[in-house]
């Protein structure tokens, strides 16, 4: 499996410092584990939705490699070894 | 710099490519400039000939990973001000760099409506043309429950979405369309929505619509849609790859001392949901921050003395149609991490929806979403207050609907508004513009929901302008100016010394050409400059002396230069205008001046507008008189200079207009004529 950098940026950065390295097939499966190391962090931060706070909130931006994952496959779309993942809290604007 | 370039000639059915290696080109407005002023010299031709290219083109900053560099900017002369003009279009340009040139000039006329479907690939450009007969286009803009151009939009991705999928795998494609008004008005915009493996992603809808260039689209070009995309993703950053968000972080912390997402997001801060106002975005920023001076019932609210205005704003906007968006869209927004400035205990909630952006790649999530409609403050504004429209599912409709049939939303909203208020003095009658009835625009008895029988109007009003259905709506689809002419020469006798003019709100340019201001009441909208009608200006609700107000005109205009000239969004211009060839020079080792430059194009501007034969022209309405005098009026209690102009206006109203226009006209001009000295 490879392993991939997951870095949190501007305001998730208050509670989880750092590139944290974690493995997985897809952007999906690498999220999740983000979720599961840091639960406590994410919902505290008000980062997290779902049945027992078990997802991202859906306003939060993935970026593999500067590119939003939306516009790839989504938590489909597979990684490879080194590649960087980027979660950001939405801000405003417009 | 090197430039690769596309010619689509709709005529010949043909693309051709070729390269541009110009140092005076290092943008798309600059290309557009090149091609109107040298290649095509569409200055010697009416807006509607086929000289009109539509120049299509994006930044140097393009295909980086650095948000908010991805706006398509679209070059044409505008059949509406008459002179050269750029209209922009976010988060296009993630599609368009995968074409494999920079720019793309649209050429050549179809007699047929036409649709063009573009594939960039390494060995060059595909191309598809198909015809598509004007009944059956009809026949899909009235389908699909009359959705114009979002019909347009999705009749493309459902034709073309196979060829743009390669092994299985869905292509980065998206279109641009046009709908109705474009066929018959001169201020068409040109749609483009976000294609998302290979669906469409509403809710990330834009518009390139001011000085209607989807009327150029369609009338210069018989073009009604382009599709572009391909897997030719060529571009290259030969001294730093902007494109690896690592060296792109190195380079943002060595120039602004944070890195690129960290910027991107402080550059949409003033937007942010903020606890002290009890909004977010511009259109709560905007209505909380403008107060007494929201334009409201076509603009009659600056002839309004502030009490009276005060109390229709506490009434009827901050009382309903603000509180109503931040009830639905902003309250308890965002998430408690992205926000300084809310409540500690914001928090998402049931009403919390995804918001969304343009495409980018950037943390700013700036298209306000409630179901399918997205609130900008401007459509939201013009297709609201100003028509006498205070509830928020009416204003949906109304602004839903103008969108749709393919208007530049603030144009048809101003041009609305007066129309309106003609019927509502008794100077129109309703069945001569098809309509059953007259707008309810007496601010003292309007009720909230007479806000829906407005709605209704408008409507009917849009539907008629767009299909050109009547005599006095293809008099407005001209544009304020034409029609206000066409109405007084019609109705002269019947309206006794009213003038239909004298209540229009625009900014007239040359023989015939005009400008729906943006929508504020601000002096420096009204000013005469190259370009009106955008941000090309100093736009506070501020009074100055007119040289003074000249400079600063002038200083915004070069500095929104800047974003324009290289594709990159306005929210993100406060780190841009400080970066922008530094980046630049770290992206391609070139040095450039860029303050120079973007004086350089004002000029240009100039000299193209001057070989047309359009210049500015004198206010010539009396309600754009007042809008401009009465903020002097606003602001004569607050310093010295504003209360001389506001004594001079009273004793000699017209007088002291053409003094205070023709002085900012002889500054500007020196400052225009200063930039071609010191080459």
């Amino acid at each position: 499996m490879p392993e991939v950098r997951v870095k949190p940026a501007l305001t998730l950065t208050e509670k989880i410092n750092g590139e944290i390295k974690l493995r997985g097939e897809t952007v999906g499966v690498i999220l999740s584990e983000f979720v599961r190391k840091f639960r406590p962090e994410l919902e505290e931060l008000g980062a997290l939705v779902g049945e027992r706070g078990s997802k991202l909130h859906p306003s939060i931006i993935v970026l593999l490699n500067g590119r939003n994952i939306r516009f790839l496959k989504g938590e489909n779309t597979k990684v490879r070894e080194g590649d960087l993942i980027m979660i950001l809290p939405p801000t405003g604007g417009g | 710099m090197k430039n690769r370039v596309a010619f689509l000639n709709a005529g010949e059915k043909k693309v051709r490519l070729s390269e541009e290696d110009n140092p005076e080109i290092i943008g798309p407005v600059d290309w557009g400039l090149h091609c109107h002023m040298n290649l095509y010299e569409s200055y010697r031709y009416p807006p509607e000939d086929e000289h009109n290219v539509l120049c299509i083109g994006m930044g140097k900053l393009a295909g980086s990973c650095i948000p908010g560099t991805h706006r398509l900017t679209l070059c044409f002369r505008s059949p509406l001000w008459e002179g050269f003009f750029f209209s922009t279009i976010g988060g296009a340009a993630y599609a368009f760099k995968n074409l494999g040139v920079d720019y793309l000039t649209l050429e050549g006329k179809s007699d047929e409506p036409m649709i063009v479907a573009l594939k960039g690939k390494r060995s060059g450009i595909e191309v598809k043309f198909r015809t598509i007969p004007m009944d059956e286009l009809v026949e899909i803009y009235r389908g699909s429950g009359g959705e114009g151009a979002y019909a347009l939009q999705k009749f493309l991705v459902e034709e073309f979405r196979s060829w743009y999928t390669e092994r299985g795998n869905p292509m980065d494609f998206r279109g641009l369309s046009v709908g109705p008004a474009s066929l018959n008005t001169n201020f068409g915009g040109i749609f483009s929505i976000t294609v998302k493996n290979g669906e469409l992603d509403e809710g990330s809808e834009d518009w390139a619509a001011r000085g209607g260039p989807g009327s150029v689209m369609f009338k210069a070009h018989g073009v009604v849609g382009v599709i572009f995309g391909g897997t030719n993703d060529w571009r290259e950053f030969p001294n730093t790859d902007l494109k690896d968000l690592e060296r792109a972080d190195e380079v943002f912390l060595r120039l602004l001392g944070k890195p690129v997402m960290k910027a991107a997001s402080e550059a949409t801060v003033k937007y942010r949901y903020d606890e002290s106002v009890g909004s977010g975005g511009t259109f709560g920023v905007n209505y909380f921050v403008l107060r007494d001076s929201t334009i409201m019932f076509g603009w009659r609210t600056v002839n309004m003395p502030k009490e009276k205005r005060t109390e229709l704003y506490e009434r009827l906007v901050k009382g309903h149609y603000l509180s109503q968006f931040d009830r639905e869209i902003t309250a308890k927004r965002y998430l408690r991490p992205s926000i300084t400035m809310t409540s500690p205990d914001a928090r998402p909630t049931v009403r919390s929806k995804v918001w969304k952006n343009c495409g980018e790649p950037c943390p700013g999530v700036c298209k306000k979403i409630r179901g399918r409609f997205k609130k900008d403050y401007e459509p939201y504004e013009a297709n609201g207050p100003n028509c006498g429209i205070f509830d928020q599912r009416a204003a949906e409709m109304a602004v839903y609907t103008v969108d749709s049939l393919g208007f530049d939303a603030i144009e048809f909203g101003n041009v609305c508004g007066w129309i309106f208020e003609c019927l509502h003095e008794g100077m129109l009658r309703p069945e001569e513009l098809g309509l059953g009835d007259v707008p309810s625009f007496e601010p003292d008895s309007f009720d909230l929901r007479d806000s829906h029988k407005n709605m209704g109007l408008l409507v009917r009003l849009a539907e008629s302008v767009a299909y050109g259905e009547n005599e006095i709506a293809r008099s407005i689809g001209k544009g304020t100016r034409r029609a206000a002419k066409e109405l007084d020469r019609k109705f002269g006798e019947r309206v006794r010394g009213q003038k239909f003019e004298d209540l229009a709100v625009y900014v007239a340019f040359g023989r015939e050409g005009s400008i729906t201001p943006a929508m504020y009441w601000s002096p420096g909208n009204f000013m005469p400059i190259p370009i009106q009608g955008k941000y090309y200006t100093f736009y506070h609700s501020e009074f100055r002396e007119p040289e003074e107000f000249a400079d600063l005109c002038f200083m915004r205009a070069v500095k929104e230069m800047y974003s324009e000239n290289t594709g990159l969004c306005r929210f993100h211009r406060g780190w841009g205008e400080k970066i922008i060839p530094k980046l630049i020079e770290e992206a391609y080792g070139v040095k450039v001046d860029y303050e120079k430059h973007n004086k350089r194009i004002l000029a240009k501007i100039r000299e193209y507008n001057r070989r047309a034969g359009v210049d500015p022209v004198f206010w010539e309405s009396e309600r754009v008189i007042d809008i401009v005098s009465t903020m002097a009026r606003e602001f004569a209690d607050k310093n010295e200079w504003a209360k001389e102009w506001w004594e001079r206006f009273c004793k000699d109203k017209h007088g002291a207009a053409r003094e205070y226009w023709s002085r900012f006209l002889k500054r500007y001009e020196e400052l225009l004529e200063s930039v071609n000295e010191k080459r």
